[in-house]
C-alpha cells in the first residue's frame, strides 16, 4: 500500500513558538508578507486556562481537496502519496482555490501575482528528509506519519476551532492539550 | 474591506443578459409579444453587450488575465471552468442571434443563459463559507437576472411588469430573511449576519431595491427604475462577495 503523508500535531506539546513558521518561511524563500504555515492561538472559549494552546497549521494536504476540484487550470496536483502541489507556472491568479479551501491554505502572492501553499516539502521527503517545519519544531509537537501505517491511539481528526470537512477529510490529525495540572502553592 | 469589483460587475452584467435574452425569447415565442415599432434585434444586440461587458470585467478578477483561456482546462471538477465555457458559449449564441434571427437560435441562447445561472450558482457556493454553501447563490442571481431582464428586456410599455414585481418582493424578503436565518446557525453562520446586517452596501441595495418596487407602481421612467434597480443589485452583491466570512478567519476559535 502506498504512503499517505500526513502532519500530526501534537497540542499538548505545542509551545506556539512559530519556529516552524519561521523555518517554512525561511526554507521556501517566502515573500515578506506570506506564510504557509500559520500558528493560531485557541480561544479562550475553547481552552479557558492561563496556559495557552496552539493549532500551527499549514495545507492539510486533503484527501478530496477543494483547491484541486476548484482550480479552473489544473495547476493542483495529487501526489500518489497524497501530497497536494500547487504548480505556480500554471496559476493565472484566479483566488478560487483561496476562496474554496476552508483551512486558508493557499495565500495570494501579490508580488508575483499568483496563489501558493505548503507543499509538504515534497523535495525534500523525496530525498529523504523531514519538512522543514518538522525539523524546526523545538518540542516535537509537529511530526510527520503515514496514515496508511498503525497510528497511536487518541489522535483526533477535527479538534474545536478547526472546520469540520468531512467531505474532504483533511489529512492533519490532533493530539488534544491537557488540562494544566495547578501546582500547590 | 474587498469587495472583489470585477466578481461583482461580472455576475450582475451577465445576470441582466441572460434576462434580456429570456425577455427577448418569451417575447419572441409569445404573437402579441412583438409590438408595432419594436425592434427585437435591439433586446439580443444590448444583451450581447451585456455578456461581453460582463466578461471583460471577469478578466480583471485574474492575476493574468492574457492566460484567462487556460480557465476552460479543468471542465471535469471545476465549476469556475464550468461558467466560463457556458457564458462564452452564451455570449457566442447572442452575437449570432443578433447577425441571424432565428426561433431555435434565440430558444437556444436563453438555454445557454439559464445553465450559465446554475453554474454561477455553484461556483460562487464554496464549502469554506456556511453561510452561502447552500442553494442560495442560485436564487440571488436567478432574481437578479428575472428583475434585469423585466427591466431592461421591454421596449415601450412594460408588459413584464408583474413579474419584475414579483421578483423583486422574493428578493427583498430573501434578503431580509436570510440573515435572520443565518442567526439560528453556526458561530460562523451568525457572524455572516452580524457582516450583512452592519454592511452600508447591504442596506444601501435593499432601500434601492424598494425605490425600484415603489417605481414600478408609480408607473415612472422605465429606465430610472432599471438604473435604480441595477445600482441595488450591484450594491447588494458587494455585500455577498465582500461581507460573507470564510471559515479559515475563524480558525482557533469556536464554530
Amino acid at each position: 500500500m502506498s504512503k499517505r503523508y500526513a502532519f500530526l500535531l501534537d497540542m499538548d506539546k505545542c509551545i506556539g513558538c512559530r519556529g516552524c513558521a519561521m523555518a517554512c518561511k525561511n526554507f521556501n524563500q517566502l515573500q515578506p508578507d506570506m506564510v504557509w504555515r500559520q500558528v493560531y492561538p485557541l480561544d479562550e472559549s475553547i481552552y479557558p486556562h492561563r496556559d495557552r494552546a496552539f493549532l500551527s497549521l499549514s495545507c492539510n494536504h486533503c484527501d478530496n481537496p477543494a483547491c484541486l476540484a476548484a482550480c479552473p487550470t489544473c495547476s493542483y496536483e495529487k501526489r500518489p502519496d497524497g501530497i497536494v502541489v500547487h504548480h505556480q507556472e500554471t496559476c493565472i491568479g484566479c483566488s478560487n482555490c483561496i476562496r474554496s479551501c476552508p483551512y486558508g491554505a493557499p495565500r495570494f502572492n501579490k508580488a508575483e501575482k499568483h496563489a501558493e501553499k505548503c507543499s509538504l516539502c515534497h523535495e525534500r521527503l523525496d530525498a529523504g528528509l523531514q519538512p522543514a517545519c518538522v525539523q524546526a519544531c523545538l518540542t516535537g509537537a509537529l511530526q510527520l506519519i503515514d496514515l496508511n501505517a498503525p497510528l497511536p491511539g487518541g489522535l483526533v481528526q477535527y479538534p474545536a476551532g478547526y472546520p469540520n470537512m468531512p467531505r474532504l477529510n483533511p489529512s492533519t490529525r490532533f493530539i488534544l492539550p491537557r488540562a494544566p495540572r495547578l501546582a500547590r502553592r | 474591506m474587498n469587495y472583489e469589483f470585477p466578481l461583482v460587475f461580472f455576475t450582475v452584467l451577465t445576470q441582466l443578459a441572460v434576462g434580456i435574452a429570456l425577455a427577448a425569447a418569451w417575447k419572441e415565442r409569445r404573437a402579441d409579444g412583438i409590438r408595432p415599432g419594436d425592434n427585437p434585434n435591439r433586446l439580443w444586440q444590448g444583451a450581447f453587450a451585456a455578456a461581453a461587458a460582463g466578461l471583460l470585467a471577469s478578466l480583471f478578477h485574474l492575476a493574468d488575465p492574457l492566460r484567462a483561456f487556460t480557465a476552460l482546462s479543468n471542465v471535469g471538477h471545476s465549476w469556475l471552468s464550468r461558467e466560463g465555457l457556458v457564458f462564452g458559449v452564451f455570449a457566442v449564441l447572442l452575437l449570432a442571434r443578433c447577425l441571424v434571427q432565428a426561433r431555435w437560435l434565440s430558444l437556444l441562447a436563453a438555454l445557454a443563459g439559464v445553465v450559465g445561472l446554475v453554474m454561477q450558482g455553484l461556483t460562487y457556493a464554496p464549502v469554506s463559507m456556511p453561510a452561502i454553501n447552500n442553494s442560495l447563490p442560485f436564487f440571488l442571481f436567478a432574481l437578479a437576472a428575472l428583475i434585469l431582464g423585466s427591466s431592461f428586456g421591454q421596449e415601450k410599455e412594460n408588459s413584464l411588469v408583474s413579474l419584475q414585481r414579483l421578483s423583486l418582493i422574493a428578493l427583498l424578503l430573501l434578503l431580509l430573511a436570510v440573515p435572520c436565518v443565518w442567526t439560528s446557525g453556526n458561530a460562523l453562520m451568525r457572524a455572516t449576519a452580524a457582516a450583512w446586517k452592519a454592511s452600508v452596501p447591504f442596506w444601501g441595495g435593499v432601500a434601492l431595491l424598494a425605490l425600484g418596487l415603489a417605481l414600478s407602481f408609480l408607473r415612472r421612467n422605465a429606465t430610472v427604475q432599471g438604473l435604480v434597480l441595477l445600482c441595488g443589485i450591484l450594491l447588494t452583491r458587494m455585500t455577498f462577495f465582500g461581507d460573507t466570512l470564510h471559515t479559515a478567519g475563524q480558525i482557533g476559535k469556536p464554530f
